[in-house]
Protein backbone atom coordinates (compact mmCIF):
# COMPACT_ATOMS: atom_id res chain seq x y z
CA UNK A 1 0.00 0.00 0.00
CA UNK A 2 2.89 2.62 0.61
CA UNK A 3 4.27 4.36 -2.33
CA UNK A 4 6.20 6.87 -2.25
CA UNK A 5 5.91 9.23 -5.34
CA UNK A 6 9.92 9.95 -5.81
CA UNK A 7 10.43 13.78 -6.79
CA UNK A 8 11.99 14.30 -10.05
CA UNK A 9 13.90 17.36 -8.60
CA UNK A 10 17.46 16.47 -6.83
CA UNK A 11 16.27 18.16 -3.51
CA UNK A 12 12.80 17.98 -2.27
CA UNK A 13 13.23 20.97 0.24
CA UNK A 14 15.57 24.23 -0.56
CA UNK A 15 16.42 26.97 1.87
CA UNK A 16 17.94 29.53 0.01
CA UNK A 17 19.36 32.51 2.12
CA UNK A 18 16.13 32.20 4.16
CA UNK A 19 15.65 35.14 6.79
CA UNK A 20 12.50 35.13 9.17
CA UNK A 21 10.93 38.81 9.80
CA UNK A 22 11.69 39.52 13.04
CA UNK A 23 7.86 40.88 13.50
CA UNK A 24 6.43 37.54 13.29
CA UNK A 25 6.91 36.69 16.96
CA UNK A 26 5.35 33.01 17.12
CA UNK A 27 8.38 31.26 16.00
CA UNK A 28 12.58 31.32 17.31
CA UNK A 29 14.13 34.18 15.38
CA UNK A 30 16.52 32.75 12.13
CA UNK A 31 17.90 34.92 10.37
CA UNK A 32 19.92 32.74 8.48
CA UNK A 33 18.53 29.20 6.96
CA UNK A 34 20.67 27.86 4.09
CA UNK A 35 20.18 24.42 3.39
CA UNK A 36 18.96 21.46 1.26
CA UNK A 37 17.63 18.40 1.57
CA UNK A 38 17.48 15.71 -1.44
CA UNK A 39 15.43 12.66 -1.27
CA UNK A 40 15.63 9.95 1.28
CA UNK A 41 18.08 12.29 3.09
CA UNK A 42 17.36 12.91 7.18
CA UNK A 43 17.98 16.37 8.25
CA UNK A 44 18.06 17.15 12.11
CA UNK A 45 17.80 20.21 13.25
CA UNK A 46 18.89 20.77 16.95
CA UNK A 47 16.81 23.84 18.11
CA UNK A 48 17.13 25.71 22.04
CA UNK A 49 15.05 23.99 24.81
CA UNK A 50 11.98 26.18 25.86
CA UNK A 51 12.41 29.14 23.43
CA UNK A 52 9.55 29.97 21.05
CA UNK A 53 8.98 26.95 18.18
CA UNK A 54 10.98 26.73 15.29
CA UNK A 55 10.37 28.20 12.15
CA UNK A 56 11.35 25.67 9.67
CA UNK A 57 8.40 23.51 9.31
CA UNK A 58 5.95 26.35 8.86
CA UNK A 59 8.56 27.99 6.54
CA UNK A 60 9.33 24.56 4.51
CA UNK A 61 4.89 24.62 3.89
CA UNK A 62 5.17 28.12 2.49
CA UNK A 63 2.85 29.22 5.43
CA UNK A 64 4.90 32.00 6.51
CA UNK A 65 6.18 35.18 4.59
CA UNK A 66 10.41 35.55 4.60
CA UNK A 67 11.99 38.78 4.80
CA UNK A 68 14.26 37.73 2.73
CA UNK A 69 15.49 34.37 0.49
CA UNK A 70 13.79 31.39 -1.36
CA UNK A 71 12.09 28.05 0.36
CA UNK A 72 11.18 25.44 -2.69
CA UNK A 73 9.25 21.61 -2.23
CA UNK A 74 10.00 20.19 -5.26
CA UNK A 75 12.15 22.88 -6.90
CA UNK A 76 8.68 25.23 -6.67
CA UNK A 77 9.25 28.21 -4.72
CA UNK A 78 6.13 28.80 -2.21
CA UNK A 79 5.70 31.98 -3.79
CA UNK A 80 5.11 30.97 -7.29
CA UNK A 81 1.52 29.83 -8.40
CA UNK A 82 -1.70 30.23 -6.76
CA UNK A 83 -3.11 29.57 -3.21
CA UNK A 84 -4.82 26.16 -5.03
CA UNK A 85 -1.45 24.76 -6.03
CA UNK A 86 0.25 25.66 -2.74
CA UNK A 87 -2.81 24.07 -1.19
CA UNK A 88 -2.23 20.51 -3.63
CA UNK A 89 1.88 20.93 -3.05
CA UNK A 90 1.17 20.83 1.12
CA UNK A 91 -0.75 17.99 0.45
CA UNK A 92 2.72 16.19 -0.51
CA UNK A 93 3.74 16.94 3.19
CA UNK A 94 3.70 14.71 6.03
CA UNK A 95 3.82 16.65 9.47
CA UNK A 96 4.18 16.20 13.14
CA UNK A 97 2.72 18.99 14.70
CA UNK A 98 4.74 20.99 17.61
CA UNK A 99 1.32 21.70 19.59
CA UNK A 100 -2.30 21.85 19.29
CA UNK A 101 -2.27 19.55 16.14
CA UNK A 102 -5.82 18.57 16.24
CA UNK A 103 -9.26 19.78 14.60
CA UNK A 104 -11.01 19.14 17.30
CA UNK A 105 -14.96 18.43 15.91
CA UNK A 106 -13.40 14.96 14.36
CA UNK A 107 -12.39 12.21 15.77
CA UNK A 108 -8.41 11.37 15.63
CA UNK A 109 -9.20 8.50 12.54
CA UNK A 110 -11.10 11.09 10.90
CA UNK A 111 -7.87 13.69 11.47
CA UNK A 112 -5.47 11.02 10.66
CA UNK A 113 -6.71 10.09 7.17
CA UNK A 114 -8.24 13.93 6.63
CA UNK A 115 -5.51 15.23 4.04
CA UNK A 116 -5.41 12.10 2.03
CA UNK A 117 -9.04 12.03 1.99
CA UNK A 118 -9.11 16.01 0.86
CA UNK A 119 -6.02 15.07 -1.45
CA UNK A 120 -6.51 11.85 -3.03
CA UNK A 121 -8.97 10.01 -4.33
CA UNK A 122 -8.02 7.05 -2.61
CA UNK A 123 -11.10 4.81 -1.15
CA UNK A 124 -11.74 5.34 2.39
CA UNK A 125 -11.25 1.72 3.57
CA UNK A 126 -7.55 1.48 2.43
CA UNK A 127 -6.80 4.92 3.83
CA UNK A 128 -7.77 3.16 7.29
CA UNK A 129 -5.87 -0.13 6.40
CA UNK A 130 -3.08 1.66 5.76
CA UNK A 131 -3.39 3.74 8.98
CA UNK A 132 -4.11 0.91 10.86
CA UNK A 133 -1.01 -0.65 9.31
CA UNK A 134 1.36 2.52 10.59
CA UNK A 135 -0.40 2.67 13.83
CA UNK A 136 0.58 -0.74 14.64
CA UNK A 137 4.25 -0.10 13.64
CA UNK A 138 4.55 2.58 16.21
CA UNK A 139 2.68 0.42 18.79
CA UNK A 140 -1.23 1.27 18.72
CA UNK A 141 -3.53 -1.28 17.97
CA UNK A 142 -5.29 1.04 15.62
CA UNK A 143 -5.83 4.62 15.46
CA UNK A 144 -7.88 5.89 17.91
CA UNK A 145 -11.54 6.67 17.01
CA UNK A 146 -12.42 8.93 19.99
CA UNK A 147 -12.26 12.84 19.84
CA UNK A 148 -8.92 13.91 20.32
CA UNK A 149 -9.33 15.82 24.18
CA UNK A 150 -10.72 11.97 25.25
CA UNK A 151 -7.67 10.56 24.16
CA UNK A 152 -3.88 10.57 26.14
CA UNK A 153 -1.54 12.15 25.19
CA UNK A 154 1.05 9.77 24.33
CA UNK A 155 -1.28 7.57 22.28
CA UNK A 156 -2.16 10.97 20.55
CA UNK A 157 1.60 11.91 19.46
CA UNK A 158 1.89 8.79 18.00
CA UNK A 159 -1.30 9.21 15.79
CA UNK A 160 0.08 12.42 15.14
CA UNK A 161 3.15 10.19 13.57
CA UNK A 162 1.11 8.01 11.36
CA UNK A 163 -0.76 10.73 10.09
CA UNK A 164 2.72 12.27 9.11
CA UNK A 165 3.91 9.21 7.52
CA UNK A 166 0.45 8.32 5.78
CA UNK A 167 0.13 8.03 2.12
CA UNK A 168 3.72 8.24 1.51
CA UNK A 169 4.70 11.90 1.72
CA UNK A 170 7.47 13.32 -0.37
CA UNK A 171 8.55 15.29 2.49
CA UNK A 172 7.63 14.74 6.56
CA UNK A 173 8.55 17.28 8.83
CA UNK A 174 9.11 16.43 12.13
CA UNK A 175 8.51 18.89 15.20
CA UNK A 176 9.86 17.27 18.64
CA UNK A 177 7.95 14.09 17.88
CA UNK A 178 8.94 12.33 20.85
CA UNK A 179 7.45 14.98 22.67
CA UNK A 180 5.30 13.35 25.38
CA UNK A 181 6.27 9.99 24.22
CA UNK A 182 8.09 7.35 26.49
CA UNK A 183 12.00 6.73 24.65
CA UNK A 184 10.81 3.21 24.22
CA UNK A 185 8.95 3.88 21.59
CA UNK A 186 11.97 5.75 19.48
CA UNK A 187 13.07 2.38 17.78
CA UNK A 188 9.60 2.28 16.37
CA UNK A 189 9.37 5.72 15.06
CA UNK A 190 13.01 5.62 13.81
CA UNK A 191 11.86 2.30 11.77
CA UNK A 192 9.53 3.94 9.94
CA UNK A 193 11.27 6.96 9.17
CA UNK A 194 13.98 4.27 7.87
CA UNK A 195 11.15 3.04 5.45
CA UNK A 196 10.27 6.36 4.44
CA UNK A 197 13.66 7.43 3.68
CA UNK A 198 14.15 4.26 1.59
CA UNK A 199 11.06 4.75 -0.60
CA UNK A 200 12.62 8.54 -1.35
CA UNK A 201 10.96 10.39 1.36
CA UNK A 202 12.74 13.64 2.71
CA UNK A 203 12.73 13.99 6.62
CA UNK A 204 13.31 17.18 8.87
CA UNK A 205 13.15 16.01 12.48
CA UNK A 206 13.21 19.30 14.48
CA UNK A 207 14.12 18.55 18.38
CA UNK A 208 15.35 20.03 21.41
CA UNK A 209 16.66 16.60 23.20
CA UNK A 210 20.33 15.75 23.58
CA UNK A 211 19.28 12.17 23.36
CA UNK A 212 18.03 12.35 20.49
CA UNK A 213 20.31 14.53 18.37
CA UNK A 214 23.45 12.41 20.21
CA UNK A 215 22.04 9.58 18.70
CA UNK A 216 23.26 7.37 15.86
CA UNK A 217 20.70 7.12 12.92
CA UNK A 218 21.39 4.77 9.85
CA UNK A 219 21.86 6.35 7.38
CA UNK A 220 23.16 9.02 8.43
CA UNK A 221 21.52 12.45 8.90
CA UNK A 222 22.71 15.97 7.74
CA UNK A 223 22.78 18.24 10.83
CA UNK A 224 22.15 21.75 11.58
CA UNK A 225 22.48 23.32 15.11
CA UNK A 226 20.44 26.82 15.57
CA UNK A 227 23.29 29.17 17.09
CA UNK A 228 23.42 33.06 17.07
CA UNK A 229 19.94 32.82 15.28
CA UNK A 230 21.80 31.00 12.30
CA UNK A 231 21.26 27.49 11.33
CA UNK A 232 24.47 26.30 11.30
CA UNK A 233 26.13 22.93 9.91
CA UNK A 234 27.47 20.13 12.24
CA UNK A 235 29.77 17.69 11.11
CA UNK A 236 29.41 13.94 13.35
CA UNK A 237 27.48 12.79 15.60
CA UNK A 238 28.58 14.37 18.79
CA UNK A 239 27.76 17.74 18.57
CA UNK B 1 -6.07 53.11 -5.43
CA UNK B 2 -8.06 52.77 -2.11
CA UNK B 3 -4.32 52.85 -0.61
CA UNK B 4 -3.65 55.74 -2.45
CA UNK B 5 -6.79 57.64 -1.65
CA UNK B 6 -6.37 56.28 2.12
CA UNK B 7 -2.83 57.76 1.58
CA UNK B 8 -3.90 61.35 0.82
CA UNK B 9 -6.50 61.35 2.74
CA UNK B 10 -4.75 60.67 6.06
CA UNK B 11 -1.84 62.95 4.46
CA UNK B 12 -4.00 66.22 4.65
CA UNK B 13 -6.09 65.62 7.58
CA UNK B 14 -2.50 65.03 9.70
CA UNK B 15 -1.69 68.47 8.40
CA UNK B 16 -5.03 69.87 9.15
CA UNK B 17 -4.98 68.37 12.49
CA UNK B 18 -1.64 69.80 12.95
CA UNK B 19 -2.32 73.19 12.05
CA UNK B 20 -5.45 72.97 14.45
CA UNK B 21 -3.59 72.09 17.13
CA UNK B 22 -0.88 74.61 17.03
CA UNK B 23 -3.48 77.60 16.54
CA UNK B 24 -5.13 75.90 19.63
CA UNK B 25 -2.52 76.12 21.72
CA UNK B 26 -1.79 79.47 20.71
CA UNK B 27 -5.30 80.45 21.55
CA UNK B 28 -5.13 78.93 25.31
CA UNK B 29 -1.94 80.76 24.91
CA UNK B 30 -0.09 77.92 26.63
CA UNK B 31 2.38 77.31 23.69
CA UNK B 32 6.10 77.73 23.78
CA UNK B 33 7.53 81.19 23.21
CA UNK B 34 9.67 80.18 20.78
CA UNK B 35 7.01 78.46 18.13
CA UNK B 36 5.30 82.14 17.87
CA UNK B 37 5.39 82.79 14.21
CA UNK B 38 7.45 85.89 13.90
CA UNK B 39 5.80 88.94 12.47
CA UNK B 40 2.33 88.25 14.02
CA UNK B 41 1.22 89.31 17.35
CA UNK B 42 -0.61 87.50 20.15
CA UNK B 43 -4.21 88.61 19.48
CA UNK B 44 -3.96 88.02 16.20
CA UNK B 45 -2.47 84.49 16.81
CA UNK B 46 -5.68 83.85 19.59
CA UNK B 47 -8.15 85.08 17.01
CA UNK B 48 -6.88 82.51 14.31
CA UNK B 49 -6.94 80.00 16.39
CA UNK B 50 -10.43 80.53 17.63
CA UNK B 51 -11.29 80.64 14.12
CA UNK B 52 -9.71 77.45 13.13
CA UNK B 53 -10.76 75.71 16.32
CA UNK B 54 -14.51 77.09 15.23
CA UNK B 55 -14.14 76.06 11.59
CA UNK B 56 -12.90 72.67 12.23
CA UNK B 57 -15.27 71.14 14.44
CA UNK B 58 -17.47 70.62 12.00
CA UNK B 59 -15.23 69.18 9.57
CA UNK B 60 -13.97 66.82 12.96
CA UNK B 61 -17.35 66.26 13.15
CA UNK B 62 -17.79 65.28 9.30
CA UNK B 63 -14.27 62.61 9.67
CA UNK B 64 -16.20 60.71 12.53
CA UNK B 65 -18.97 60.12 10.24
CA UNK B 66 -17.23 59.38 7.36
CA UNK B 67 -15.13 56.90 9.29
CA UNK B 68 -17.83 55.33 10.39
CA UNK B 69 -19.39 55.24 6.65
CA UNK B 70 -15.73 54.25 5.33
CA UNK B 71 -15.53 51.47 7.90
CA UNK B 72 -19.43 49.70 7.27
CA UNK B 73 -18.85 50.31 3.60
CA UNK B 74 -15.45 48.55 3.41
CA UNK B 75 -16.82 45.65 5.43
CA UNK B 76 -20.02 45.65 3.59
CA UNK B 77 -17.32 45.12 0.56
CA UNK B 78 -15.89 42.51 2.48
CA UNK B 79 -18.64 40.31 2.84
CA UNK B 80 -20.18 40.97 -0.69
CA UNK B 81 -16.22 39.65 -1.81
CA UNK B 82 -16.57 36.63 0.35
CA UNK B 83 -20.02 35.86 -1.09
CA UNK B 84 -18.67 36.24 -4.42
CA UNK B 85 -15.65 33.95 -3.52
CA UNK B 86 -17.73 31.20 -2.34
CA UNK B 87 -20.05 31.15 -5.32
CA UNK B 88 -16.89 31.35 -8.05
CA UNK B 89 -15.77 28.03 -5.44
CA UNK B 90 -19.21 26.50 -5.49
CA UNK B 91 -19.20 25.68 -9.10
CA UNK B 92 -15.99 24.26 -9.40
CA UNK B 93 -16.01 20.44 -8.90
CA UNK B 94 -12.76 20.78 -7.92
CA UNK B 95 -13.75 22.63 -4.67
CA UNK B 96 -15.84 19.44 -3.65
CA UNK B 97 -13.78 16.75 -2.29
CA UNK B 98 -15.65 14.33 -0.25
CA UNK B 99 -14.26 16.45 3.01
CA UNK B 100 -15.86 19.82 1.93
CA UNK B 101 -18.98 17.45 1.06
CA UNK B 102 -18.98 15.94 4.62
CA UNK B 103 -18.43 19.54 5.75
CA UNK B 104 -21.84 20.56 3.85
CA UNK B 105 -24.02 17.44 4.55
CA UNK B 106 -23.34 18.18 8.78
CA UNK B 107 -23.72 21.39 8.09
CA UNK B 108 -27.13 20.29 6.93
CA UNK B 109 -27.98 18.49 9.80
CA UNK B 110 -27.33 20.73 12.38
CA UNK B 111 -28.55 23.53 10.61
CA UNK B 112 -31.61 22.08 8.82
CA UNK B 113 -32.69 18.73 10.40
CA UNK B 114 -31.72 19.41 13.93
CA UNK B 115 -33.60 23.23 13.93
CA UNK B 116 -37.07 21.28 12.08
CA UNK B 117 -39.19 20.69 15.19
CA UNK B 118 -38.63 24.01 16.38
CA UNK B 119 -39.56 25.79 12.96
CA UNK B 120 -42.56 23.64 12.81
CA UNK B 121 -43.53 25.12 16.16
CA UNK B 122 -42.71 28.42 15.34
CA UNK B 123 -44.78 27.83 12.25
CA UNK B 124 -47.87 26.67 13.70
CA UNK B 125 -47.93 29.40 15.71
CA UNK B 126 -47.90 32.02 12.88
CA UNK B 127 -50.41 29.55 10.68
CA UNK B 128 -52.61 29.83 13.70
CA UNK B 129 -52.29 33.99 14.17
CA UNK B 130 -52.60 34.71 10.78
CA UNK B 131 -54.74 32.82 9.19
CA UNK B 132 -57.14 32.47 11.26
CA UNK B 133 -56.98 36.22 11.78
CA UNK B 134 -57.18 36.64 7.78
CA UNK B 135 -60.16 34.23 7.94
CA UNK B 136 -61.88 35.66 10.15
CA UNK B 137 -61.81 39.25 8.85
CA UNK B 138 -62.03 38.36 5.29
CA UNK B 139 -64.94 36.55 6.26
CA UNK B 140 -67.03 39.26 7.93
CA UNK B 141 -66.07 41.55 4.86
CA UNK B 142 -67.43 38.19 2.68
CA UNK B 143 -63.90 38.27 0.94
CA UNK B 144 -63.26 34.90 1.66
CA UNK B 145 -62.07 34.02 -1.67
CA UNK B 146 -59.02 36.67 -1.08
CA UNK B 147 -57.80 34.48 1.40
CA UNK B 148 -54.89 32.74 -1.11
CA UNK B 149 -54.36 35.48 -2.12
CA UNK B 150 -53.91 37.56 1.22
CA UNK B 151 -51.71 33.92 2.97
CA UNK B 152 -49.10 34.49 -0.36
CA UNK B 153 -48.60 37.71 -0.21
CA UNK B 154 -48.09 37.68 4.01
CA UNK B 155 -46.73 34.07 4.16
CA UNK B 156 -44.98 33.03 1.23
CA UNK B 157 -43.86 36.25 0.54
CA UNK B 158 -42.55 38.24 3.96
CA UNK B 159 -43.07 36.13 6.86
CA UNK B 160 -41.36 32.82 5.84
CA UNK B 161 -38.61 34.07 4.81
CA UNK B 162 -38.04 36.17 7.92
CA UNK B 163 -38.54 33.42 10.06
CA UNK B 164 -36.46 31.15 8.70
CA UNK B 165 -34.20 33.70 8.36
CA UNK B 166 -34.61 34.34 12.39
CA UNK B 167 -34.36 30.67 13.23
CA UNK B 168 -31.03 29.79 11.55
CA UNK B 169 -29.45 33.12 13.11
CA UNK B 170 -30.75 31.81 16.92
CA UNK B 171 -29.61 28.10 16.21
CA UNK B 172 -26.74 28.30 14.11
CA UNK B 173 -25.54 31.86 13.28
CA UNK B 174 -24.04 32.02 17.10
CA UNK B 175 -22.79 28.30 17.26
CA UNK B 176 -20.56 28.95 13.95
CA UNK B 177 -19.15 32.36 14.40
CA UNK B 178 -18.39 30.48 18.22
CA UNK B 179 -16.83 27.19 16.25
CA UNK B 180 -14.90 29.40 14.18
CA UNK B 181 -13.36 31.45 16.71
CA UNK B 182 -12.53 29.09 18.73
CA UNK B 183 -10.87 26.78 15.92
CA UNK B 184 -8.88 30.01 14.79
CA UNK B 185 -7.92 30.75 18.30
CA UNK B 186 -6.71 27.23 19.00
CA UNK B 187 -5.18 27.33 15.63
CA UNK B 188 -7.06 24.65 14.55
CA UNK B 189 -7.06 26.48 11.28
CA UNK B 190 -3.54 26.89 10.66
CA UNK B 191 -3.10 22.83 11.23
CA UNK B 192 -5.98 22.79 8.23
CA UNK B 193 -4.23 25.10 6.24
CA UNK B 194 -0.82 23.09 7.03
CA UNK B 195 -2.15 19.88 5.62
CA UNK B 196 -3.33 21.88 1.98
CA UNK B 197 -7.03 22.27 3.38
CA UNK B 198 -7.75 25.40 2.18
CA UNK B 199 -9.68 27.02 4.97
CA UNK B 200 -12.18 29.18 2.64
CA UNK B 201 -12.83 25.78 0.84
CA UNK B 202 -13.16 23.84 3.79
CA UNK B 203 -14.40 25.21 6.60
CA UNK B 204 -16.05 28.76 5.09
CA UNK B 205 -17.88 27.77 1.57
CA UNK B 206 -19.81 24.88 2.80
CA UNK B 207 -21.25 26.32 5.99
CA UNK B 208 -22.50 29.42 4.06
CA UNK B 209 -23.70 27.61 1.03
CA UNK B 210 -25.53 25.15 3.91
CA UNK B 211 -27.15 28.03 5.66
CA UNK B 212 -28.20 29.52 2.57
CA UNK B 213 -29.62 25.92 1.40
CA UNK B 214 -31.59 25.55 4.83
CA UNK B 215 -32.80 29.05 5.44
CA UNK B 216 -35.03 27.91 1.74
CA UNK B 217 -35.80 24.77 2.68
CA UNK B 218 -37.20 25.93 6.66
CA UNK B 219 -39.08 28.57 4.56
CA UNK B 220 -40.97 25.89 2.63
CA UNK B 221 -41.69 23.82 5.83
CA UNK B 222 -42.92 27.44 7.60
CA UNK B 223 -44.81 27.48 4.86
CA UNK B 224 -46.29 24.36 4.35
CA UNK B 225 -47.19 24.26 8.24
CA UNK B 226 -48.02 27.32 8.57
CA UNK B 227 -51.24 26.55 5.84
CA UNK B 228 -52.02 23.75 7.44
CA UNK B 229 -51.85 24.26 10.92
CA UNK B 230 -53.97 27.76 10.31
CA UNK B 231 -56.85 25.81 7.94
CA UNK B 232 -57.00 23.49 10.62
CA UNK B 233 -57.60 25.83 13.57
CA UNK B 234 -59.66 28.13 11.53
CA UNK B 235 -61.50 24.89 10.75
CA UNK B 236 -62.05 23.87 14.64
CA UNK B 237 -62.90 27.22 15.21
CA UNK B 238 -66.03 27.01 12.67
CA UNK B 239 -64.07 30.57 10.73
CA UNK B 240 -63.38 28.68 7.64
CA UNK B 241 -65.98 28.85 4.98
CA UNK B 242 -65.64 25.81 2.66
CA UNK B 243 -63.76 22.94 2.97
CA UNK B 244 -60.26 21.76 2.47
CA UNK B 245 -60.70 21.65 -0.87
CA UNK B 246 -61.94 25.47 -1.01
CA UNK B 247 -58.88 26.91 1.02
CA UNK B 248 -56.29 24.61 -1.23
CA UNK B 249 -57.74 25.70 -4.48
CA UNK B 250 -58.21 29.21 -2.94
CA UNK B 251 -54.57 29.40 -2.53
CA UNK B 252 -53.05 27.47 -5.53
CA UNK B 253 -55.40 29.48 -7.66
CA UNK B 254 -53.53 32.58 -5.75
CA UNK B 255 -50.43 31.23 -6.32
CA UNK B 256 -48.62 33.01 -9.26
CA UNK B 257 -44.66 32.56 -10.63
CA UNK B 258 -43.62 36.21 -8.98
CA UNK B 259 -43.95 35.13 -5.78
CA UNK B 260 -40.52 32.51 -6.76
CA UNK B 261 -39.09 36.09 -7.14
CA UNK B 262 -39.49 37.06 -3.64
CA UNK B 263 -39.54 33.65 -2.12
CA UNK B 264 -35.85 32.16 -3.46
CA UNK B 265 -33.72 35.71 -2.89
CA UNK B 266 -35.18 36.45 0.57
CA UNK B 267 -34.01 33.03 1.50
CA UNK B 268 -30.90 31.86 -0.70
CA UNK B 269 -29.24 35.22 -0.56
CA UNK B 270 -29.55 36.35 3.15
CA UNK B 271 -28.90 32.91 4.16
CA UNK B 272 -25.26 33.04 2.05
CA UNK B 273 -24.69 36.51 4.32
CA UNK B 274 -25.64 34.84 7.70
CA UNK B 275 -23.07 32.12 6.76
CA UNK B 276 -20.57 34.25 5.67
CA UNK B 277 -20.55 36.85 8.48
CA UNK B 278 -20.38 33.84 11.18
CA UNK B 279 -17.73 32.81 8.85
CA UNK B 280 -15.83 35.86 9.12
CA UNK B 281 -16.38 36.90 12.34
CA UNK B 282 -15.07 33.74 13.94
CA UNK B 283 -12.52 33.77 11.55
CA UNK B 284 -11.24 37.22 12.34
CA UNK B 285 -10.58 36.20 16.46
CA UNK B 286 -6.72 37.06 17.36
CA UNK B 287 -6.35 35.36 20.53
CA UNK B 288 -7.90 35.82 23.69
CA UNK B 289 -10.54 33.76 24.80
CA UNK B 290 -12.87 36.85 25.78
CA UNK B 291 -13.85 37.49 21.77
CA UNK B 292 -14.87 34.05 21.73
CA UNK B 293 -18.28 35.26 23.33
CA UNK B 294 -18.19 38.74 21.54
CA UNK B 295 -18.30 37.00 18.28
CA UNK B 296 -21.43 35.28 19.27
CA UNK B 297 -23.48 38.16 19.51
CA UNK B 298 -21.31 40.24 16.66
CA UNK B 299 -22.50 37.18 14.72
CA UNK B 300 -26.22 37.62 15.52
CA UNK B 301 -26.62 40.86 16.06
CA UNK B 302 -24.46 41.92 12.68
CA UNK B 303 -26.85 38.82 10.78
CA UNK B 304 -30.45 40.42 11.99
CA UNK B 305 -29.19 43.93 10.52
CA UNK B 306 -28.18 42.37 7.33
CA UNK B 307 -30.96 40.00 7.17
CA UNK B 308 -33.40 42.92 7.77
CA UNK B 309 -31.41 45.27 5.10
CA UNK B 310 -31.44 42.74 2.41
CA UNK B 311 -35.36 41.33 2.94
CA UNK B 312 -36.30 45.51 2.57
CA UNK B 313 -34.15 45.97 -0.08
CA UNK B 314 -35.32 43.45 -2.04
CA UNK B 315 -38.45 43.73 -1.40
CA UNK B 316 -38.13 47.55 -2.32
CA UNK B 317 -36.77 46.46 -5.48
CA UNK B 318 -38.86 43.87 -6.73
CA UNK B 319 -41.79 45.88 -5.54
CA UNK B 320 -40.71 48.44 -7.90
CA UNK B 321 -39.99 46.30 -10.37
CA UNK B 322 -43.52 45.22 -10.40
CA UNK B 323 -45.07 48.63 -9.95
CA UNK B 324 -43.27 49.78 -13.01
CA UNK B 325 -44.41 46.73 -15.56
CA UNK B 326 -48.17 47.49 -14.03
CA UNK B 327 -50.50 48.05 -11.51
CA UNK B 328 -49.63 46.32 -8.41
Amino acid sequence: LLVVKKSDQPYVLEFEGVALSHTIQRYALVREMDFRVAPGELLLIRCERGGRPSPVAPLAQGLVDVLRGVVRFEGVAWNQGGSRSAAARRGRIGRVFDRLPWVSNLNVQENVALSQRHHTARPDRQIVEEADALARKVGLPRVPRGRPAFVPGDVLQRAQWVRAFLGGPALVLLERPMREVSLEHLPQLLEVVKTHRRRGAAVVWITDDPTIWQREFDPLPKRLIVKDARLTAVEGAAA
Amino acid sequence: LKQAGKGFFNRQLAGLVRLAGIFMVRARGTGPKKRTAAGVNAPMQTLLGRMALVLLLPYQALILLGGGVVRWWERATYLLGVVAAVLTLAVMPSSWPRTVRNVFARQMLFTGVDSMFFTMRISIAVGVMVIVQAQLLLSTIAQSDLLGTVLMRVIVRELAPLLANFVVIVRSATAMGTEMANMRREGEVDVLDAQGLDPMIYLVMPRMLATALTVFCLAVVIVAVSFFSGFLMSSLLGAASGGAERFVNNVVNSAQFRDLYFFFPKTLVTGLFIGAISCVEGLSVRGAATEIPQVAGRSAVASLTVVSAVTASLSLIIYGTILSIEVF
